[in-house]
C-alpha cells in the first residue's frame, strides 16, 4: 500500500518553495534478494505539480532516482488560497495525490 | 451562406482547439525507448533527435565530487537560460543513463533538487532544452559504494 506524499509548501510573497518526499521503494528491477531472486521493477514513472489545476511541473523518473525520492523546486506567481496538487504514478499503476491550499 | 460560413468557422475552431490540446498530451507522453537506452548517446538521440547539443557554462550542476553512497547522490540543477522547456539528468555509466526528466511549465523556475542512484563513478549530465536550443553540462562524481545491483 502506497504511503502518503510528504510535502512542505512555503510561500514568500508570490514565490512558492515546494519540498516533497515520495515514499516509494524505487526498485530498478536489477537487484536480487537473499535467495538470488530478481526483485521486480517497481518505481515511480511520473510526478506532477499543478497550481489551481494549471500544470507547472511534469517529471518522468527511471528506477535510478533514489528510494523515497525527494524533490525541491520553486514556483512564481502564487498567492494565498491557491490550490497546489502534487501526484505520482508508478510502473505498477499505483498512484498518490495530495492537495494543499496555500496560506 | 451565413450558415456555411459559421460551420466552417466552427470546424476551424475545433481543429485549432484539438491541435492545442494535442500539445500537452504529447509533452506528457513518457518516452520509454529513451529510458531503456543503455547508451548515453542513444538516449540523447531519442530525446532530442538531431538537435545539436551545445556545451554551456550557463547551467549550474551541483553534485558532490565524491559520493560515499551511490544509492543517494544529491543533484541540484539551476540555470538562468531563458525559456526553459525541460531539464534532463543522465548518469553516463549507469546501465540505463536516463535518470529523470523535468518538464517545466510557465511559472516554474529552472531550479530543481533531487537525489539519484549511481552504480559507480561516472559523469553526470544535465541537459537543458530551451526555446533557443539544447544545452548541456556534466560533472564527474566518484562513488565509493555503488547504488545499483548492490
Amino acid at each position: 500500500m502506497a504511503q502518503e506524499i510528504k510535502a512542505r509548501f512555503r510561500r514568500k510573497g508570490d514565490e512558492l518553495t515546494v519540498k516533497m518526499m515520495l515514499p516509494h521503494p524505487m526498485e530498478t528491477g536489477t537487484r536480487k534478494d537473499e535467495q538470488d531472486n530478481v526483485i521486480p521493477a517497481h518505481y515511480i514513472e511520473t510526478v506532477s505539480c499543478t497550481v489551481n489545476g494549471r500544470p507547472v511541473l511534469n517529471a518522468e523518473f527511471s528506477g535510478s532516482v533514489s528510494t523515497d525520492p525527494i524533490l525541491t523546486f520553486y514556483v512564481n506567481g502564487v498567492k494565498a488560497g491557491d490550490e497546489v496538487t502534487v501526484a505520482w504514478t508508478d510502473n505498477k499503476g499505483e498512484s498518490m495525490t495530495r492537495s494543499d491550499t496555500l496560506k | 451562406m451565413t450558415t456555411q460560413l459559421s460551420r466552417r468557422r466552427l470546424v476551424q475552431g475545433l481543429l485549432a482547439a484539438s491541435a492545442l490540446m494535442a500539445i500537452p498530451f504529447k509533452a506528457l507522453a513518457r518516452d520509454a525507448s529513451a529510458f531503456q537506452a543503455s547508451d548515453l548517446e542513444v538516449a540523447l538521440q531519442k530525446l532530442f533527435g538531431d538537435s545539436a547539443i551545445q556545451a554551456s557554462d550557463a547551467i549550474d550542476l551541483n553534485v558532490p565530487e565524491i559520493a560515499e553512497d551511490g544509492r543517494f547522490v544529491n543533484v541540484k540543477v539551476k540555470t538562468d537560460l531563458p525559456d526553459v522547456k525541460s531539464v534532463t539528468l543522465l548518469v553516463e555509466a549507469n546501465p540505463n543513463p536516463l535518470t529523470a526528466r523535468f518538464m517545466i511549465h510557465e511559472g516554474m523556475q529552472a531550479d530543481i533538487t533531487t537525489r539519484i542512484k549511481m552504480g559507480g563513478s561516472s559523469n553526470v549530465h544535465a541537459v537543458v532544452e530551451t526555446a533557443q536550443g539544447v544545452f548541456s553540462t556534466f560533472k564527474e562524481v566518484k562513488v565509493t559504494l555503488g547504488g545499483c545491483g548492490g
